[in-house]
């Protein structure tokens, strides 16, 4: 053990190199075309209406008719006009200008998952952020940081309705790339998967739960959107968002493996190789395969059943031809200390916060009620952190289900899993497995209030959230 | 197959009597369907304490008789499902006996059409042995709707059932409406009462006396998303009924490492 650090966590440069502009202007939609341009604002927040600076990006949110494939057309909320929304590409520590328009008749919010960013701008009403009015707009300025893959979407609850909050089309890539990018790859590919079309299914085993009839890529089911194609011997990156609302995901591509580089955003420590990557919802990966293995195949769910929804896409060598083949069924096994460093180094905590997670049954046609520490939001205690110190972050999933937690505005290093103890993974996002533990370090390093929550959508909105407060 | 034993066929009666109770299945049909590429296993032990004690029309006793049925189902897909069924029947003096087989296909309406309840259509064909069901081959259609809010359940089964061979053949359509509602006291154990009749010919009903009505306090448990058990005790208080009936189900799910999938 050495001494509590108390420095705030910092994120490296991802080690692979320059952009492909013309991919990100084609993903960017509708973006505004002044995208770098300086601006005057100094300090993140929101703008005051009457200065309109002009704004690097401008999102909008409009319910829109969305073609899944051909004769699958979904109706749902999406910003500009697209599924996924634009991506948005900006740069570490560099102010940012985005205009926000809401022409929705409900209120609603847009949160920029993973940015260490203030609470009036993070998008959480429950940290403070303001709700942009039905029919409004807003304009909001930050500085991005850390660099890396982060999303954006609505934190707008969605309650019983299967239509709104994360189970509509509002999400979107936020990229922020490093000052200094070194490294090197061939291709790069941004991949968002995305469950659609959901029903509640209740069950005589357990309780009410959200299932879904469709699912995509991109926005398209397997087989109905643009091949992503591929030279022999190219190097792929590929930024991989589970946007889902409530589904983890396994994802393979037939053939080949994945060099992991970075997890949520951050480095890892350790590039492990693997056969399939596992990503709750609202967790990231950044990878990069090598086209190794001519032929066409299927970048998509792991599971035959999901596959069938459509979660999906195609990627096809150069003069290579055929039936696109999907990965062979395999054992699906995850482990984040594959990525940290061979011999971890744990440091003393200065506070210990345990978070223990439960639930409550309402009936096998009810969803259950989720609890931190034996209360639901808005009840719960908020936890009260200390600025500069080391918080260890005990997470108790004593229920059946997994949880994909999230806390705002900040990152955590993984420092152990079911009791094995790791280093050098920093997330924002952690999946804690049912009847298992997971602890994390927070160094209280962004004063204001913080959402912690579920990032499934039918467990924050039964509860399983709280708030945590800077002393 | 819920109405499979003949208990009285009265000769020179005006009308018809109603079948006996089956008791070989006893079971209230949810509208789900097993899983596609999954089995469902499952023993249905029923044991007659209080029924019938004289053998008439040449159909066997029923009291004290131990009534043992293999359910085997696999789902097709996420909308159908077939099952098949081996009825055996121990009494004393008569051992263990084959009693007939059934196979019993069934579709539903899939929870992604996201209906308001729950909706399936099975059918059953099958046969079984005169001396335990004078009518010895026999169809069945039951349409099924449940419903499942908060902690409370509710389904009804109301059976149409044709004979095709055997006396009852001429009887047209015989109505057999079976329901049940249940409450989930906790996640594992749930409580509720099922309900099971046989009213005769649809188009001629046959008087209460004659009627089958027999209720079922019952408990399902939920341990585990691979096993299904339920137990109950029947009351059949008309005449035409077996007064008292112990009914369990064990049944096993098998996936085959689909879930993997």
């Amino acid at each position: 053990m050495t001494a509590p650090s108390r420095c705030p966590p910092q994120a490296a440069p991802l080690p692979f190199s320059s952009t492909d502009r013309r991919s990100f202007l084609r993903g960017a939609g509708l973006a505004a075309a002044g995208l770098f341009s300086q601006h005057t604002s100094s300090a993140f927040g929101l703008s005051n209406p009457s200065v309109q600076s002009v704004p690097d990006y401008r999102i909008e949110i409009a319910e829109v008719e969305w073609e899944l494939a051909p004769k699958k057309k979904i109706r749902t909320t999406a910003y500009n006009g697209q599924v996924p929304g634009p991506l948005l590409r900006v740069t570490e520590g560099k102010p940012v200008n985005i205009e926000i328009v809401n022409r929705l008749s409900r209120e609603e919010i847009v949160h920029w998952h993973g940015q260490w960013i203030a609470p009036a701008v993070d998008g959480a009403m429950e940290e403070g952020a303001p709700m942009i009015p039905a029919g409004g707009r807003t304009q909001i300025n930050f500085t991005p940081r850390p660099t890396g893959l982060h999303w954006y979407h609505t934190h707008a609850m969605a309650g019983r309705d299967l239509k709104r909050g994360l189970y509509s089309g509002q999400f979107g890539i936020l990229y922020v790339e490093p000052r200094n990018n070194s490294g090197s790859y061939d291709q790069e590919q941004f991949i968002t998967l995305r469950d659609w079309e959901p029903f509640y299914s209740a069950s005589d085993d357990g309780s009410l739960m959200v299932q879904y009839a469709s699912a995509s890529i991109n926005g398209r089911m397997l087989g109905h959107g643009d091949p992503i194609r591929v030279r022999a011997g190219q190097r792929v990156l590929f930024h991989i968002v589970n946007a889902s609302a409530t589904e983890a995901h396994w994802i393979a591509l037939a053939g080949h493996r994945f060099q992991v580089l970075a997890l949520d955003g951050q480095p890892v420590t350790t590039q492990a190789v693997v056969d399939t990557l596992r990503l709750g919802p609202a967790e990231r990966v950044s990878t990069v395969v090598t086209m190794n293995s001519p032929g066409v195949w299927v970048l998509g769910e792991a599971r035959e059943r999901f596959r069938n929804s459509g979660m999906g896409v195609v990627v096809e060598y150069a003069e290579s031809s055929g039936k696109p083949q999907p990965a062979a069924p395999a054992p699906l096994h995850w482990d984040y200390r594959a990525f940290g460093d061979a011999q971890p180094v744990v440091y003393k905590p200065d506070v210990t916060v345990p978070l223990v997670f439960t639930s409550r049954f309402e009936g096998h046609g009810a969803l259950d009620r989720w609890m931190i520490n034996g209360k639901s939001y808005p009840e719960t205690d908020a936890v009260v952190l200390k600025e500069g110190l080391r918080h260890r972050l005990i997470f108790d999933n004593r229920s059946m289900d997994d949880h994909p937690v999230h806390l705002h505005r900040h990152s955590f290093v993984l420092v152990s899993i079911k009791g094995a103890v790791m280093s050098g993974v920093q997330k924002d996002v952690v999946i804690v497995e049912a009847g298992t533990k997971v602890e994390a370090d927070l160094i209280a390093s962004n004063p204001g209030d913080t959402l912690f929550h579920c990032h499934q959508q039918d467990h924050m909105n039964e509860g399983f959230m709280t708030l945590f407060r800077y002393a | 197959m819920k109405f499979l034993l003949c208990l009285l066929l009265l000769a020179g009666m005006a009308v018809p009597l109603a079948q006996a109770q089956g008791n070989y299945e006893i079971q209230v049909y949810g509208a789900e369907t097993v899983a596609p590429g999954d089995l469902m296993v499952e023993l249905h032990s029923n044991f007659t304490a209080d029924g019938q004690r004289k053998t008439i029309g040449g159909v066997l006793p029923t009291n004290r008789a131990e009534h043992e049925t293999l359910e085997l189902t696999e789902g097709i897909n996420d909308w159908s499902e077939v099952g098949f069924y081996v009825f055996t029947s121990e009494q004393d003096g008569h051992g263990v006996q084959w009693v007939g087989d059934h196979i019993r296909p069934r579709v539903r309406v899939p929870e992604k059409w996201r209906w308001p309840v729950g909706v399936s259509l099975s059918t059953e064909v099958g046969y079984q042995r005169a001396d335990y069901d004078p009518d010895t081959w026999t169809w069945e259609i039951r349409p099924i709707v449940d419903k499942q809010t908060g902690r409370w359940y509710w389904a009804v089964n109301p059976a149409l059932e044709r004979t095709w061979h055997g006396p009852d053949v001429n009887q047209g359509v015989g109505f057999s409406p079976a329901v049940k509602v249940s409450y989930d006291f906790t996640k594992k154990v749930t409580g509720g009462v099922e309900y099971y009749a046989d009213y005769g010919s649809i188009t001629n009903i046959a008087s209460l006396h004659d009627q089958q009505q027999q209720i079922f306090p019952a408990i399902d448990l939920n341990v585990s998303p691979e096993w299904e058990i339920n137990f109950g005790v029947g009351i059949g208080p008309t005449a035409a009924t077996d007064h008292w009936i112990v009914k369990a189900i064990i049944g096993r799910r098998f996936d085959w490492g689909h879930k993997m999938k």
